[in-house]
């Protein structure tokens, strides 16, 4: 094979390390508290990915330490470990060949780890760990910036870019000097320019990243006793770098589970007159403002009544549940429908890491499924973390950004409705419920002489939001509204406007959740 | 050298007549006070947010805070920008005080232990000296904001 890997596994040791180091500080702390639950499902997250990243490289023997060390994991988590000093230790020294072994990139790390021999009581492999199956990494022709610095970088040209459209605003009062207003076009043609290189700067192409999945497909395929091809759709979209690093483990899990869960053997497939091997589809398309990326496999799809069944034993009432509101089950810690334990998948650490690894990037997942011909979970992501393009609002005195992504139409409110704190209205032909955001936002002003409805995605259909008025569409760059600010949910950001002021940026799904309940109005 | 490390500056401000101190290390600008942005929903004590340096910074009521009643807005009234750690993460927050005083070398004496009769606000502060008869409370930044992180809802 004459691919050139050496990126592939420097970043796989920089993770690597990274993993490692915090699954270390992980058990420390576990000396400390015997029984931090959350702590565990973290180590366990963590090991998790480790063990995944070593597999999609093939360095079979990384992965089944850090399979072991999941195990062990596992034993604490279900009470079938205790916590010792002693486990603690020996996790530790099990982590330390690990970080010996992905420095060494070697085939065969440690041989003697001391999980191995605990778990399997014995511990006479003797082997010398065996030369590197890949040459040393030469020296990178590229140059490797932390996303950190890039983000700086994007920040200040957003700042830069306010600044000036401050500056022209300044001078368009002294509109007699001509010298200082061409200077100012200058200004803002060279700090769009800046802006479009920071942003561009971030932007990679999404192949090669799609390239590796083809070997997890592949490796789970062998490992399950199936038959699977990939298909990859889509493949010269760019996206930011941000969010393509974020993105490998949740693909790889969705990949995994496909073949898992959803493939079937290739026996059975023959028998239901399907070709006896799968296809797995990664398909990956441009959206108003975000994007789409959807793993789709033609296999048996998920069992509604099994997730119905699981639910129900957890002690959930889910007689009555919809084949919609089961499928969100599957993102639940815990909740695998899979009848085994296998190697790579089924535990039920898969979906709720992907739902939470996609939210964290202003994200949602959607699974659709359809009994005995497969499903597809589909993942929506704006094209950028730091950006952001909307259109601005204004409700009361305050002006908000609603994300274009999310916006299907904006309307003008019948005058019937103007005032109303919730409601319906017909578009498209269909009834759509809406609510003020005044009532949600406990902004006592008159609503405007004349309100708009911003109709925004509701799951499959819409809803809206009424505000007092519609401005211009910007783009601006993510501001964190930080941990003081976690409640309420309501808003993801904030952005800083030409003339100063601050705009929050809504998050529609989570105003909806409470907007349209019968409560309303309160939290 | 080794002095000055070993006296760090505070900064005094006021707040309902009463004078406190911060370490100077942790205030990162004091700016005169503007009106916030305000966050529907935010917990109580968030007044919203302003922006300083082209960042976005909620502003924390410290008079709610500490259990004090609400301040008025003065000419003097003044936010005090605070850069400061919290989960690791640099949390950057303003407090609203009465007025900005000075720096000063921390006294060489030990504060003395906060006392009972201060009510609720004794878990924020990290002991009193007592200059003239008034006390100096000195205010412990890093459990405001533990507090006011762990706070899941303020109500």
């Amino acid at each position: 094979m004459n691919l050139d890997l050496t990126v592939v596994y420097q970043q796989f040791q920089m993770e690597a390390e990274e993993q490692l180091s915090a699954m270390e500080e992980g058990i420390l702390s576990l000396e400390h508290h015997p029984q931090p639950a959350e702590a565990l499902q973290t180590l366990f997250r963590l090991a998790h990915s480790l063990k995944g990243n070593a597999l999609m490289l093939g360095l079979g023997e990384i992965s089944q330490i850090a399979e072991r060390v999941e195990d062990v994991l596992d034993g604490l988590r279900e009470g079938r470990f205790v916590a010792t000093a002693d486990l603690g230790e020996i996790l530790l020294r099990t982590l330390q060949s690990l970080r010996r072994a992905t420095r060494q990139v070697v085939a065969s790390p440690a041989a003697s780890s001391p999980v191995l021999e605990l778990l399997e009581g014995q511990g006479n492999t003797e082997n010398s760990p065996q030369p590197s199956a890949f040459a040393e990494p030469s020296a990178p022709s590229t140059l490797r910036v932390p996303i950190a610095q890039l983000d700086r970088l994007m920040n200040l040209a957003g700042e830069l870019s306010i600044a000036r459209e401050a500056l022209a605003q300044l001078l368009r009062r002294y509109q007699k000097d001509t010298a200082l207003q061409s200077l100012s076009s200058e200004l803002e043609r060279l700090v769009s320019d800046l802006r479009e290189h920071a942003r561009r700067v971030r932007v990679v192409p999404i192949a090669p990243v799609l390239r590796m999945y083809a070997r997890v497909a592949r490796d789970a395929a062998l490992s399950y006793g199936k038959e699977v091809a990939l298909v990859s759709a889509g493949e010269d979209t760019s996206l930011d770098a941000a969010i393509v690093e974020q993105l490998r483990d949740p693909l790889t899990q969705m990949i995994r589970n496909a073949v898992a869960h959803g493939i079937e053997p290739p026996e059975e497939r023959a028998a239901l007159g399907k070709p006896r091997q799968g296809t797995i589809t990664i398909e990956i398309s441009r959206v108003a403002g975000g994007v789409l990326i959807s793993v789709a496999d033609d296999g048996r799809g998920f069992s509604v009544e099994k997730i119905r069944a699981r639910a129900k034993a957890r002690g959930l009432d889910a007689e009555n549940l919809s084949e919609q509101e089961l499928l969100r089950f599957v993102f639940e810690p815990g909740f695998s429908t899979a009848d085994e334990v296998t190697s790579l998948s089924g535990r039920g650490v898969g979906m709720d890491l992907v739902r939470d690894r996609i939210e964290g990037l202003r994200g949602s997942v959607h699974i659709e499924s359809q009994q005995g011909k497969g499903s597809a979970v589909t993942l929506r992501l704006p094209l950028s973390l730091l950006l952001v393009e909307g259109f601005l609002l204004g409700v009361g005195a305050s002006q908000y950004l609603v994300p274009r992504d999310s916006v299907l139409a904006c309307v003008e409110l019948p005058d019937a409705l103007r005032g109303a704190p919730r409601g319906t209205l017909l578009y498209q032909e269909r009834e759509v419920p809406f609510f003020d955001l005044r009532g949600l936002f406990r902004i006592e002003a008159l609503p405007a002489a004349r309100q708009s409805v911003v109709l925004v995605r509701h799951g499959r259909d819409a809803a809206g939001l009424v505000v007092d008025g519609l401005y211009e569409e910007i783009q601006g760059v993510v501001k964190p509204l930080g941990p003081l600010l976690r409640t309420p949910r309501w808003f993801s950001g904030a952005m800083l406007l030409a003339d100063g002021r601050i705009a929050l940026i809504l998050e529609p799904s989570a105003l909806l959740r409470e907007g349209l309940s019968s409560g309303g109005g309160g939290r | 050298v080794s002095g000055a490390e070993n006296s760090p500056l505070l900064l005094t401000f006021l707040l309902a007549a009463e004078r406190y101190a911060l370490p100077a290390m942790v205030v990162r600008e004091i700016v005169h006070y503007r009106p916030p942005e305000p966050v529907p929903g935010a917990p109580p004590w968030v007044l919203g947010l302003i922006t300083t340096r082209g960042e976005v910074v909620p502003v924390v009521d410290l008079a709610w805070v500490l259990g004090l009643p609400p301040r008025p807005v003065t000419p003097l009234s003044c936010l005090i920008v605070l850069e400061l750690r919290a989960q690791r993460e640099p949390l950057v927050m303003a407090l609203l005080a009465d007025e900005a005083e000075q720096t000063l070398p921390t006294p060489e004496d030990e504060p003395a232990p906060p006392d009972e009769m201060l009510g609720e606000r004794v878990k924020f502060l990290r002991g009193i000296w007592w200059r003239q008869f008034e006390p100096l409370l000195l205010l412990d930044p890093a459990r405001v904001v533990e507090e006011l992180t762990d706070a899941e809802l303020g109500d």
